[in-house]
């Protein structure tokens, strides 16, 4: 059965943490919803890369379009989202 | 006057297998290993890398930019004008990290951190990145003199800019892979042995170490000087102890002293009873009446040993003082400590002189 976009939210949150080593440095209020780049978490272009790695290597994923990556690494959730629409692994 | 340049160790930062990351305390108490790799003691991170950038780095990166940042904070620079690194094996477990990876996934979906951090010149560009250094940033990896050239680079360039600082250092890893591989080859010994007992062995091999260390090299003295480094100098593959004997004595002839003023010598014997011959051969004639230091059962064999040798005797100039660990035979020393020369040997095939004096 087809995972949901929660579920996708939870297993993505755990798989962040232990690829970009976040562990000890979660801002107070972290959640999906939170920007992981900028202002939020405050990740940079080395983790971009590494997000672009996940989503193909976990999902079967390839982002061919960088303008595309802006909206869906926004958020934790814009992620799942767009893993639940575009990844026939789930 | 010799005319000769001089340089000046105006900062220090490094991280051993004993607790030297604090520049104020001089091997007050020593750590001891029961087993035959030595490891680094650390200091908390935090305090000296940002967590953002603590978050991505591999240990080894930890610990070499944390030495650096001591020794940048000691020599009070913000930014050097070159950063030079030197390394006999670069970045061991994160190549395997990589190299593993590469094959489980067939080539493909690689991710970038373990590359990027695999390479030779991670630390040097790290350390770049860090203080905003646009300036010179080399690294070297020439196994057994991989510090000794970095010296020679930034010597050749302080000779034209003395009044520049440069961020010199050294480090390498006590990574599995090599310690296996060096284990079979009889680098290390295969007996377990107690790391303060290093030298009262009688087998081949010597014990494996690790560190990082770094030093503000510049022509000008400052007020963070530790000593002075007069000159070095490095021989490779020596035909016989008749070449080191020579060596010896014209790299002493080029800085116009004699055996007589040298006050304390640190001798990079390692353990092995076969690589030892050389050193051994030195110390009961040619350093026979000199005072006699000894430091791999402190920090172990690596092939940038020699940077925790130049560290321990910038340290003993400085503090005046000879930890008892050191010392080969219980005399006492020298009521002043003017001039030390250190002699390092890695694999009895590459050997190096440094000559220090107080300031």
């Amino acid at each position: 059965m087809k995972k949901t976009v929660d579920e996708l939210v939870v297993e993505l949150r755990a798989e962040l943490i232990k690829q970009l080593n976040l562990e000890d440095m979660l801002p107070e209020g972290f959640n999906e919803n939170t920007p992981l780049f900028g202002e939020g978490l405050g990740l940079d272009s080395i983790d971009s890369l590494e997000l672009v790695v996940l989503l193909d290597k976990n999902y079967g994923i390839k982002l061919k379009d960088p303008k595309e990556g802006r909206h869906v690494f926004y958020t934790i959730r814009t992620m799942a989202e767009y893993i639940h629409q575009n990844s026939d692994r789930i | 006057m010799t005319g000769q340049p001089v340089y000046y160790i105006n900062g220090i930062g490094i991280l051993s297998p004993q607790k030297t990351f604090d520049n104020d305390v001089f091997l007050a108490e020593l750590s001891s290993y029961h087993e035959n790799v030595l490891t680094c003691v650390t200091p908390e991170f935090k305090n000296y890398i940002n967590p953002i950038q603590l978050r991505r780095l591999s240990r080894m990166l930890r610990i070499g930019l944390t030495a650096a940042t001591i020794c940048l904070r000691d020599a009070k620079v913000q930014t050097p004008q070159g950063i030079i690194t030197g390394t006999g094996y670069g970045f061991l477990d994160e190549t395997a990290k990589f190299l593993r990876e590469l094959l489980e996934q067939h080539e493909k979906q690689l991710t970038p951190t373990y590359f990027m951090q695999s390479t030779y010149n991670a630390l040097s560009g790290l350390i770049a990145l860090s203080v905003k250094c646009m300036g010179y940033n080399n690294a070297y990896v020439s196994r057994g003199l991989a510090f000794e050239n970095v010296l020679d680079d930034a010597m050749l360039k302080l000779i034209e800019t003395p009044d520049a600082n440069y961020l010199v250092g050294a480090f390498d890893e006590a990574a599995e892979v090599q310690f296996l591989a060096s284990t079979r080859a009889s680098h290390f010994k295969t007996e377990q042995i107690h790391n303060l007992d290093l030298f009262n062995t009688t087998t081949k091999g010597s014990i494996q170490g690790e560190g990082a260390a770094f030093f503000m090299l510049s022509g000008k003295a400052s007020d963070t000087t530790w000593c002075a480094l007069h000159d070095m100098q490095f021989v490779y593959n020596p035909v016989d102890i008749a070449e080191v004997k020579t060596s010896i004595a014209s790299f002493l002839k080029k800085n116009s002293i004699s055996i007589q003023d040298i006050d304390l010598w640190i001798d990079g014997a390692s353990g092995d009873i076969e690589h030892d011959r050389m050193m051994n051969d030195l110390a009961a004639s040619t350093f026979k009446d000199i005072f006699h230091t000894r430091f791999k059962h402190l920090c172990g064999e690596s092939c940038t040993a020699s940077s925790f040798a130049l560290w321990l005797g910038a340290s003993i100039l400085r503090h005046q003082q000879v930890p008892v660990a050191i010392k080969v035979h219980t005399e006492k020393h020298p009521a002043q400590l003017n001039t030390i020369l250190i002699v390092n040997q890695y694999m009895n095939k590459n050997f190096s002189f440094f000559l220090l004096k107080q300031v």
